[in-house]
């Protein structure tokens, strides 16, 4: 896919989304990355420096939790991995983008009303 | 919430780590050596600004900060001694002396006197055209303490040192101390806790004996905090005197910076202070105290 058909996150939705890779088991930044990208069929261009002061963030409110391990390629990596409150966030933020997307497609695809 | 705190140097190797998955990602996918890293580090995009707001999340990066900062500092000074040496020393100065500045004029002006009535005592000065700030003669203050209407008493006090000799061939102590109207106790309201104060002859040119009444602390340092203090025959600079009374502890009449030791009436002046002379010459600080 060429670079200009990417589109660039909206604002918010990172957190969501690391939120719901961490689902399928613990990964490292990279994995989260790699994840969205491949995931989304490389639709969405996730900006890989934005996503440490997300996972920090997340970190901090508790949705998730740190260790270090050793990756796949046998390097030590930090895995993070879903929390209880986390796993609650994620139902929760999940729903409410849901009810979004078909408000807006709703308006977006609105004939005159006749 | 949980606290963390999470050093620099993980996070560093944290995304070290990242690009070098990028790289290695890139490689796979066939590209050129240099073409896989600057296409690793242009996706990352600045590394430097991504750890600035990585650590700004964590809430304790502020000690790490802080801890950076005086480490700076302290390896500065230590590199110019002459420079830290004068610094501290303005400094300590400075403070020191508004310290001292501010204690004095908390005892001198904020702290209300420890006294019965004390928002209704005030202080009267005379003012001539040489001294902004004269005293009066004793006679003036005769004159006003028994002619004035509108205060319920008007005392007078001089400071005054004294060496004291708690028995006859005792070694003399010296203390700071007062020369007081004989109605001193009486207008401030305090009564001594052992004996009694002033009575009215013994503030006169014809008293006998000098009169003295001493502070708390005079009779728990000089006389040992014995009940018979009050009765004891003493030396009061060189003249015999007999300790009549003992004030309760606190009590400094109207002194807020220091507590006079020694009360003595001001008509023992030409006894126990002969340079000192009551009249003419303007001498006495006088204390009104008015009627509510």
């Amino acid at each position: 896919m060429a670079e200009t058909d990417r589109i660039q996150l909206l604002q918010g939705t990172l957190d969501l989304l690391v939120l719901q890779t961490l689902l399928f088991g613990p990964r490292h930044g990279h994995g989260i990355a790699t994840a969205i990208e491949q995931t989304s069929e490389d639709v969405l261009l996730v900006d890989h420096g934005s996503l440490y002061p997300a996972l920090q963030r997340l970190e901090q409110a508790g949705l998730i939790a740190s260790e270090w391990g050793v990756s796949e390629k046998k390097r030590r990596a930090r895995f993070y991995k879903l929390t209880r409150a986390g796993r609650a966030r994620l139902t929760a933020e999940t729903g409410k983008w849901q009810k979004m997307v078909r408000a807006v497609s709703r308006i977006l695809q609105a004939k005159e009303a006749s | 919430m949980k606290l963390r705190w999470r050093t620099s140097s993980e996070l560093d190797e944290e995304i070290q780590a990242h690009i070098d998955y990028e790289i290695q990602a890139n490689l796979d996918r066939g590209m050129a050596p240099e073409d896989a890293r600057a296409a690793a580090l242009h996706k990352f995009g600045n590394a430097t600004r991504v750890k600035e707001r990585a650590r700004e999340a964590d809430p304790l990066f502020w000690i790490e900060s802080i801890t950076r900062d005086l480490r700076y500092t302290l390896r500065n000074l230590s590199r110019s001694p002459g420079f830290t040496v004068v610094a501290v020393l303005s400094l300590a100065l400075g403070i020191g002396a508004n310290s001292a500045i501010f204690s004095m004029a908390d005892g001198l002006l904020l702290r209300p006197l420890d006294v019965p009535g004390a928002g209704q005592i005030v202080g009267v000065s005379a003012s001539a055209p040489q001294y902004r700030f004269s005293r009066f003669s004793y006679s003036e203050y005769t004159v006003y303490r028994d002619q004035s209407r509108t205060l319920a008493g008007l005392l007078a006090e001089e400071n005054n040192s004294f060496a004291i000799q708690p028995e006859e061939n005792a070694q003399a102590r010296y203390v700071w101390g007062k020369l007081v109207s004989g109605n001193f106790f009486d207008v401030l309201g305090v009564q001594p806790k052992l004996g009694r104060s002033f009575q009215p002859e013994e503030d006169s040119p014809a008293a006998g004996e000098i009169a003295v009444v001493i502070s708390d602390e005079c009779w728990q340092d000089k006389f040992h905090s014995d009940p018979r203090a009050v009765g004891a025959r003493i030396k009061l600079n060189d003249q015999p005197a007999v300790v009549v009374g003992v004030m309760p502890p606190g009590f400094r009449g109207t002194e807020g910076f220091t507590i006079p030791e020694v009360y003595a009436p001001l008509a023992a002046t030409p006894h126990v202070s002969p340079s000192n002379t009551l009249q003419p010459t303007p001498s006495a600080a006088i204390w009104f105290y008015s009627a509510a």
